[in-house]
């Protein structure tokens, strides 16, 4: 080993260790940069090394930066930001979980049915997995828990499908990984949208058949609201707003009318509007809108920022070729690769969150697997789906610590986890999919 | 002492002429250095933006960079100028005024207050003059038409009611698919391709009236160009000219093939006609003239070129044959062996 | 934890509730009130964009110069709020170790976090944006598109804007830790 592969490889250990000392991952990123940027001049000045990476080249990071604000499809990342925070904060989620759950309230299962479709429903008009877990818990939790549904099935299903917006478009984390590899957004939106839906549905379908096979975990609820013409009109009401930005945001994009910049803005308006017509948008709600973005923006820009430092030092050092000559190196055919990426980047979303390892790993991986003729797009969404899966995760997984900080305390950490397995390998088996039929995709 | 550069570019290194002539000049400057000399390719946006090599170059972040020279306008006006201009120079024009005319001197005046030293290192032929989804006749149909137009070319389409949009090269593919843009232009045919077009926008024109030629440069700093030997300064210049040499035939070598390609895949190879060049002449002047009056470095620029070429345009009326004369190709064409 | 949700839940702050110091209590007051006031201008980007659409479609305008303005908004918004983040303790954390750990590790942690990886890297950051910035407005340096926005200087200065208030924030924060660490100290004495 070279001595730059030697400080490539020290530097990736030193931040993973580092990581869990729980100081923010954004500046371990940008500090891990900065101390390895020293040790190579401290190298290079008195052992007589020649590494090359200097305070000069660590000064990149400011034309990175600046690359970064010139881009013009990150715009639309706040953007979903607003328009998600709006639908959050105007209530008009909330209507769709009470209305839908009307429908369904009264069939076995029926709750942890509305909640899996007013998750889709959320997930395809924004895609913020702590706002939608946090709402789906904080409404449903409850009454799920007073009919005595089965703890492990409300964690499973509040979780997991509280994460779907992260996969189903529009989705930041599409919008960022089509920054990083230079992919249409347009083409990543569109990948994804059968798979997420795929996932959505296979959720629906578990609920359902489970509820057959073991009926005492699900009790039916004996609704007391009958159904009536005036339940009827509220309902659609409560679904049809949001369903028409759904279409207009997606059906844009999708038909290619608008950019995702363009779409993104105009979803963030027709949420605001939504909000406007619900007597709910007062100076208070757009201000606090407003503030929750920038600080959902600013830590993943943080993060973003951090990453562009970190990989700039790691390429430096020469650690993008080593990597690639370790992945090149492994015992198997070119599909065999891709199932190694796969699988590494699963174990590492048990410890790390999707934007980390969209910003270190995947540009990492991605020319590999181009050069190995696989079409970037679909194996783009294959690394999304299993992106999704680090949410659900122990010992960090996102999700789970929403749903804990919304839920009440009666949930211990074993029911957390033992109810997201079957979800976890629902994921893997869409995953499987996927992979196999890359028609799903294309 | 050996030489170990990291060298950012502003296009992929994938991508056929550019990325071709990328790799050669690597490889030349190490082989005719014997090794001494090594360039290490960084992609676009790898280590520095795409656009902000020169940028990175002058505050000696980096030792050199390999761009189309025509890109940093905001920092140096007359970029546009050197990197090609509408209705200017063929490639052997161009490099004939930089070597014969007193052109490098000029270039590397307008680029010392910059700290860099400009390199020669690839002037690549015209480009097609745009991949259109409906067909471009006269100036009418430029009228607002959504099209994605770089450099003076697009100052002069939009004074002519485009609309003019500047998006990156990934996005255009989609965006022509879908409609969001209805043209755009790119680059020479071999490169187009790769990008797809094609397949979408079945209208394609010539001549490549905003831009005859692609000047593209070792851009190196200046005071790590000053530290270097006389050595490794010849073998840096020659390494360059050699590319440049190779840029002519990497650029000229690929296109008559794609050319049959795309007429294979349906695509209407339209030349524009002379009316509507004339008036893209009349626009291009205007344009032209303006940023003549704007910088002194462009207008310095300008005339030396204009007096090089007012010579050189009875040479080569002279002695070459009329564009449309057919030469004996074309009246005794290849028989079989 | 991140504050993927902020408001849904309360901020909790990861290392210490100690209340803070007055220069403390200066900077963090200026650094949410400045991100506080320059919020709706999510807003103002949301109309940028709206504009440029019926312009787009509506009347087949293009324009770059409000284009580039979308980007130069939420610049602002990005690069001014991480410093922002740093006040109410938003930014990631992978807190599953540390949660475990006595209270007094976890400042020193902080400390240590501070003082060799947040400060150093905005340090750098603000350091090299200075030139960056300088040249940008010797040059004049304008767009690079026709029709694009002048003044370039304004848009490359929110970086060294943003960078110097990261810097505040994490030193502010720097001197809440030793206070806190302080206060541990004496109370075990
Ligand atoms: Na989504
Ligand atoms: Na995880």
């Amino acid at each position: 080993m070279s001595e730059t592969d030697s400080m490539a490889v020290a530097m990736m250990a030193t931040f993973i260790l580092l990581l869990f000392t729980g100081f923010p991952v954004a500046w371990l990123l940008g500090g891990v940069a900065f101390l390895f940027t020293i040790l190579s001049i401290v190298l290079d000045t008195y052992f007589d090394t020649w590494i090359g990476v200097d305070m000069s080249f660590l000064s990149l990071i400011v034309d990175r930066i600046w690359g970064l604000m010139n881009n013009w499809v990150m715009v639309a990342l706040p953007m979903f930001v607003f328009m998600g925070f709006m639908l959050d904060r105007s209530g008009a989620a909330e209507q769709l979980l009470h209305n839908i759950s009307r429908v369904f309230g009264r069939v076995r299962g029926g709750m942890a049915l509305s909640v899996t479709i007013v998750g889709i429903v959320l997930a395809a008009s924004t895609g913020i997995v702590g706002a939608s877990v946090v709402l789906l818990a904080t409404l449903s939790v409850p009454t799920m828990m007073k009919s005595g549904y089965d703890r492990r099935i409300i964690a499973g299903t509040v979780c997991s499908v509280g994460t779907l917006g992260i996969l189903i478009p529009p989705s930041i984390m599409l919008v960022l990984m089509a920054d990083q590899l230079a992919l249409p957004v347009g083409d990543l939106f569109r990948g994804a949208l059968l798979p997420g839906l795929m996932l959505g549905g296979l959720y629906a379908v578990y609920l359902i058949v489970t509820g057959i096979l073991a009926p005492q975990r699900y009790p039916a609820v004996d609704g007391n609201d009958k159904f009536s013409l005036a339940a009827a009109l509220d309902i659609l009401r409560a679904v049809v707003p949001p369903a028409l930005l759904i279409v207009a945001v997606l059906g844009s994009i999708f038909a290619g009318i608008a950019t995702p910049t363009e779409a993104s803005g105009v979803g963030a308006f027709g949420a605001t509007v939504l909000a406007a017509c619900n007597r709910k948008l007062t100076w208070g709600t757009f201000w606090s809108v407003c503030t929750a973005t920038t600080r959902m923006t600013a830590f993943i820009f943080g993060v973003l920022i951090g990453a562009t430092a970190f990989s700039l030092v790691l390429r430096g050092l020469g650690g993008d070729e080593l990597i690639e000559g370790l992945l090149k190196s492994l015992p198997f055919e070119g599909s065999g690769v891709v199932i190694a990426i796969l699988a590494i980047v699963f174990i590492l979303g048990f410890f790390l969150e999707y934007i980390e390892i969209t910003l270190i790993v995947l540009p990492l991986v991605a020319p590999i697997v181009s050069d190995l003729g696989y079409d970037l797009v679909w194996f783009t969404i294959l690394f999304s789906i299993c992106l999704q899966t680090s949410f659900l995760t122990p010992p960090v997984g996102f999700a789970l610590f929403y749903f804990r900080s919304a839920a009440s305390r009666e949930f211990s950490v074993s029911d957390i986890y033992r109810g997201v397995i079957p979800f976890i390998l629902m994921q893997l088996l869409v995953l499987a999919l996927a992979f196999n039929f890359t028609a799903l995709v294309l | 002492d050996d030489i170990r550069w990291r060298i950012p570019l502003s296009f992929p290194s994938e991508l056929p002429v550019l990325g071709d002539m990328a790799k050669y000049l690597a490889k030349t400057v190490e082989s005719v250095s014997g090794g001494s000399i090594r360039f290490r390719l960084e992609e676009p946006g790898k280590i520095v933006p795409a656009l902000g090599v020169l940028e990175a170059v002058k505050a000696g972040k980096l030792e050199a960079g390999y761009i189309w020279i025509g890109y940093d306008t905001g920092i140096v006006p007359a970029a546009s100028i050197i990197g090609g201009l509408p209705f200017g120079m063929e490639p052997w024009e161009y490099d004939a005024w930089l070597y014969e005319a007193g052109g490098r001197e000029i270039v590397d005046g307008i680029y010392a207050p910059h700290n860099i030293k400009p390199i020669p290192c690839g002037t690549v032929g015209a480009e097609t003059a745009g991949w259109f989804r409906k067909p471009f006749e006269s100036v009418d149909d430029l009228k607002g038409l959504k099209i994605r137009f770089a450099g003076v070319g697009g100052s002069v389409v939009q004074s002519l009611g485009a609309s003019v949009t500047v998006l990156p090269g990934s996005e255009l593919y989609q965006a022509l698919d879908k409609g969001a843009i209805d043209a755009t232009e790119f680059s020479m045919p071999s490169i187009d391709d790769r990008l797809g077009f094609y397949q979408i926008a079945k209208y394609n024109y010539f001549p490549g009236w905003h831009q005859l030629i692609a000047a593209h440069y070792l851009v190196v700093n200046l005071d790590t160009w000053n530290d270097l030997d006389d050595v490794q300064r010849a073998q840096i210049e020659t390494s360059c000219m050699a590319t440049n040499a190779k840029g002519i035939t990497f650029g000229e070598g690929q296109q008559g093939p794609t050319l049959a390609k795309f007429e294979k895949e349906g695509v209407n190879i339209g030349e524009i006609p002379e009316p509507l060049l004339l008036e893209l002449r009349e626009a291009s002047k205007k344009v032209i003239q303006e940023q003549i009056d704007s910088d002194p470095g462009y207008a310095k620029i300008y005339n030396s070129m204009a007096k090089f070429m007012s010579q050189y345009s009875r040479w080569k009326r002279l002695a070459y044959l009329p564009r449309d004369f057919d030469s004996i190709f074309d009246v005794l064409p290849a028989q079989d062996d | 934890m991140s504050a993927e949700a902020p408001g849904v839940g309360e901020v909790t702050d990861s290392v210490f509730a100690a209340e803070r110091p007055a220069v403390c209590a200066a900077l963090d007051g200026f650094i949410v009130k400045f991100n506080e006031v320059l919020a709706p201008l999510w807003g103002v980007l949301i109309g940028v964009i709206l504009f440029n659409v019926v312009a787009r479609y509506a009347f087949s305008m293009g324009m770059v110069s409000l284009e580039e303005l979308q980007w130069h908004i939420y610049s602002a918004g990005f690069l001014f709020g991480l410093s922002y983040a740093v006040v109410t303790d938003d930014h990631v954390r992978v807190d599953v170790a540390q949660q475990l750990l006595p209270r007094r590790a976890r400042i020193v942690i902080e400390i240590f976090g501070l003082m060799f990886c947040l400060i150093p890297i905005a340090t750098v950051i603000f350091w090299y944006s200075l030139p960056f910035v300088a040249n940008a407005w010797i040059l004049g340096e304008t767009s690079n598109s026709p029709g694009g926005l002048p003044s370039r200087w304004i848009v490359k200065g929110f970086i060294t804007i943003g960078s110097l208030m990261l810097v505040l924030a994490a030193l502010s924060r720097l001197i809440r830790c030793f206070v806190a660490f302080r206060q541990l100290g004496t109370r075990r004495a």
